[in-house]
């Protein structure tokens, strides 16, 4: 590697430095509802080694009605003790992962057969990539796994190349194996991947001992987690809630009795391919899959910058030319990525599709070098791609940086961290605080408040293991959370009512002690007590 | 009826401009593409039917004359276009512009240019009014136009196996497009627009009238494809082509 080399990764990696860092806590504008759920579980588990609902050490996390995958919160456990509870430290480990998931990508390209400039275009290219700033920025179970997959990848051919080292194929399977802790995705995208690599290198898999011994290593290693599976299986276990057939159209066709098997298994395949279409819709891909701005604002993100469609086209015709020893399996593992996220609901979802990001971008750059290759002295040319991907990543950042925090806060439950920094100083003047938990105009959505307050409260979340929950709310220390309807609501002294802004108490017996505003001046918040 | 004299037309044009002896593929290619959805399809306007017919019939006279290919061209033009218009419910008969069903005119697009040319403080009003204007417009029929193309769409109005070819076509297009009949360009770029400024295009209604141009096009790849994974993509295509359950 030469000093130019050098210098150009240095690059790279300041670039994914400052995208990825800092303002943690500004943009995205506030904790979403499974980042503050991931969060406080880390913060539980710091403390107590419980998780919210009182389960010593889990394996899934019970979160909002289904189960979430552990290792994000266990890898959150260190952050909170090193800085305590936070944005930074709830979103620090995915911004960590994100960025080392570029050097990671940079040898895969390598490893895969490309070229060096081909190895730190793909580096540079993720490090502009929209989706995977988007998903450092958050704290994502997928973007953790997303780094362990690749990883894993990495170690693998690492293994294939460097003669069946022993030492890289554990790494690889210990990686695999905690992608499959990171995110449900991996549950069965990890299988199918390792499948495919079996195969495809089954001159050296099928008959080296190592490999066979690294395929029970990773069974070991994952056959907790598919015991605790079964375990739960029938409860809200998340692959039980959130499989495509549960959808309401489709669910109701199978259920009828008049349907043949074969007409079954059509719609079935039809819903399958429904949903696999809407995760490689060039037009979500790259220019409005980020959905960062309110449905129908036209500076929406794509999950790509625009320009990378061009590069994507010819990429995807002339890979071969590019990878010549390994661009079959490139083909299959992006034909493969969307597949498990079509198998649930709700599709296109972004942060499920995310495992689709590394072969795409790997495609992305093969047409980048194939076009940089076939114009090789034409300045014009080169000037205007690179003006090209300039301009849409302007947009991206001023969009993502400025306009996003601003229009897009109450989506992320804004107003609870901030309304968290009053009551502190307030605490030993009330005995109650009662937080209607619902929030959005005509207060159509319902928040967890119950979780966002005592983490930026920094409560000890002791008491949040005695909690009490019962149709009329969730109670634990002096809180009380609950819908509230002033009509049947008894206001005394000594009590704090935060309440959305559409459901301000009657005139006269209490009044507004603080105000939440979004960040785009509409009220989010009010905090009231009595007169 | 019309299926048949559309698909002979297709195919005559086709045959007139690459004769002599075809590949197993391209023979797999005539047949898949009577089994095409596209070609079935019943438009909202029946007089689309008409200019359907007419397209595809001015083609393969286009290929059949020595002289005068200018004027058959022109005719051909008009009719697809006029056609491609009446058939995406742009204009309504005979030629009414229907402007609510123009991506231009949605009011949430205007908004949002001023709301962002107000909240960007971080540049000087002169420069928001650079960075967030109208010009938007190219991004939307970008989106508009790529939106559209879901393997969905395309694989519900010209089957799955054809999307074999159709893609190695339109690489061998965009590689040499010389080696393409020289209308070719103002043709794709007419089904570009078509589909771009429609508010929302329908995958039957706006891919109707290109029939013959989308069949030349997936001949033109079948001769490069495998044959037996094109034919494998078939049998699973006439699967999936299979009435629904209701």
């Amino acid at each position: 590697m030469n000093t130019a080399e050098k210098i150009i990764i240095a690059f790279i990696l300041f670039l994914g430095l400052v995208t990825r860092f800092p303002g943690l806590g500004y943009s995205p504008p506030h904790l979403s509802n499974d980042e503050i759920s991931i969060a406080w579980d880390a913060y539980s588990l710091s403390t107590t080694m419980r998780d919210e609902h009182n389960v010593f050490l889990p394996l899934s996390f019970r979160s909002h009605n289904t189960y979430k995958a552990p290792l994000t919160a266990y890898l959150g456990v260190l952050p909170v003790m090193l800085m305590g509870p936070g944005d930074y430290a709830a979103r620090l480990p995915s911004a960590i992962f994100g960025l080392l998931t570029i050097p990671v990508m940079m040898a895969l390209v390598r490893l895969l057969g490309g070229s060096r400039f081909m190895a730190l275009t793909g580096g540079m290219l993720l490090a502009l990539t929209p989706w995977h700033i988007y998903s450092s920025r958050v704290a994502l179970e997928s973007n953790i796994a997303l780094f362990f997959v690749a990883f894993g990848l990495f170690g693998f051919l690492i293994a294939i190349h460097k003669k069946n080292s022993v030492i890289a194929l554990t790494i690889s399977m210990v990686s695999f194996a905690l992608s499959v802790y990171a995110y449900h995705t991996q549950w069965i995208f990890t299988p199918l991947l390792l499948a495919v690599l079996w195969l495809y290198f089954h001159r050296r898999t099928f008959t080296r001992p190592e490999y066979y011994l690294g395929a029970v290593l990773f069974l070991l290693l994952v056959s907790p987690i598919f015991t605790d599976y079964i375990k739960n299986k029938g409860t809200y276990a998340r692959a039980n809630t959130e499989i495509f057939t549960h959808e309401p159209g489709l669910d109701r066709q199978l259920k009828n009795p008049g349907i043949m098997p074969f007409q079954k298994f059509l719609l079935v395949a039809m819903s399958i391919t429904g949903n696999y279409s809407s995760y490689t819709n060039p037009g979500y891909l790259f220019f409005d899959g980020l959905n960062l701005l309110p449905r129908g604002d036209p500076y929406q993100s794509g999950l790509f910058l625009w320009p990378f469609l061009i590069f994507l086209s010819v990429g995807l015709f002339r890979l071969p030319r590019m990878f010549p020893r390994h661009s079959t399996f490139i083909y299959i593992w992006a034909a493969l990525s969307p597949l498990v996220p079509s198998l649930t609901l709700n599709a296109p979802n972004q942060v499920r599709n995310l495992v689709s990001l590394l072969p795409y971008t790997i495609i992305i750059t093969a047409g980048v070098a194939i076009l940089w290759k076939k114009y090789p002295t034409r300045f014009l040319y080169r000037a205007v791609m690179a003006t090209l991907i300039f301009v849409s990543f302007f947009y991206f950042c001023a969009v993502y940086y400025y306009h996003f925090p601003r229009q897009s806060a109450q989506n992320f439950q804004y107003g609870y961290k901030q309304m968290a920094g009053f009551i502190p100083i307030h605490y030993q003047d009330y005995e109650k605080i009662i937080i209607d938990p619902r929030f959005g105009d005509a207060n159509v959505y319902s928040g967890v408040p119950h979780l966002y307050i005592p983490y930026y409260t920094r409560m000890d979340p002791r008491k949040m293991l005695v909690r009490v929950e019962n149709s009329r709310g969730l109670f634990f220390d002096k809180y009380e959370f609950r819908d509230i309807n002033w009509n049947s609501e008894t206001p005394a002294p000594n009590r704090l009512y935060i309440v959305p802004r559409d459901n301000p108490p009657p005139p006269g017996i209490l009044r507004a002690v603080q105000e939440v505003m979004l960040p785009d001046s509409k009220t989010a918040l009010k905090a009231f007590a009595y007169q | 009826m019309v299926p048949a004299l559309v698909l002979i037309f297709s195919l005559a044009f086709y045959i007139r401009l690459h004769p002599g002896r075809q590949t197993p593929a391209v023979y797999l290619a005539f047949l898949s593409l009577a089994f095409t959805p596209l070609l079935h399809f019943r438009p909202d306007y029946h007089t689309v039917i008409l200019f359907l017919i007419l397209f595809s019939f001015f083609l393969w006279l286009w290929s059949l004359i020595p002289r005068g290919k200018w004027v058959v061209i022109i005719l051909a033009l008009v009719s697809v276009f006029w056609g491609s218009l009446l058939a995406g419910k742009i204009v309504s008969w005979p030629a009414a512009v229907d402007r609510t069903r123009l991506v231009f005119d949605i009011p949430t697009y205007k908004d949002a240019v001023r709301l962002h040319q107000r909240d960007a403080r971080y540049v000087p009003f002169p420069v928001r009014r650079l960075l967030f204007n109208p010009s938007v417009y190219t991004y939307i029929l970008g989106n508009n136009f790529f939106r559209f193309l879901t393997l969905e769409n395309l694989m519900g109005s010209l089957l799955l196996a054809n999307l074999y070819p159709l893609g190695l076509g339109l690489a061998a297009f965009f590689r040499r497009p010389e080696d393409f009949p020289r209308p070719f360009r103002v043709f794709l770029l007419l089904l570009f627009l078509q589909i771009t400024v429609s508010r929302s295009p329908d995958k039957f209604n706006s891919l109707y009238i290109w029939f013959p141009l989308l069949a030349y096009l997936i001949l033109r790849g079948a001769r490069d494809v495998r044959l037996k994974a094109y034919f494998l993509l078939l049998l699973i295509s006439i699967i999936f082509v299979l009435p629904r359950p209701v």
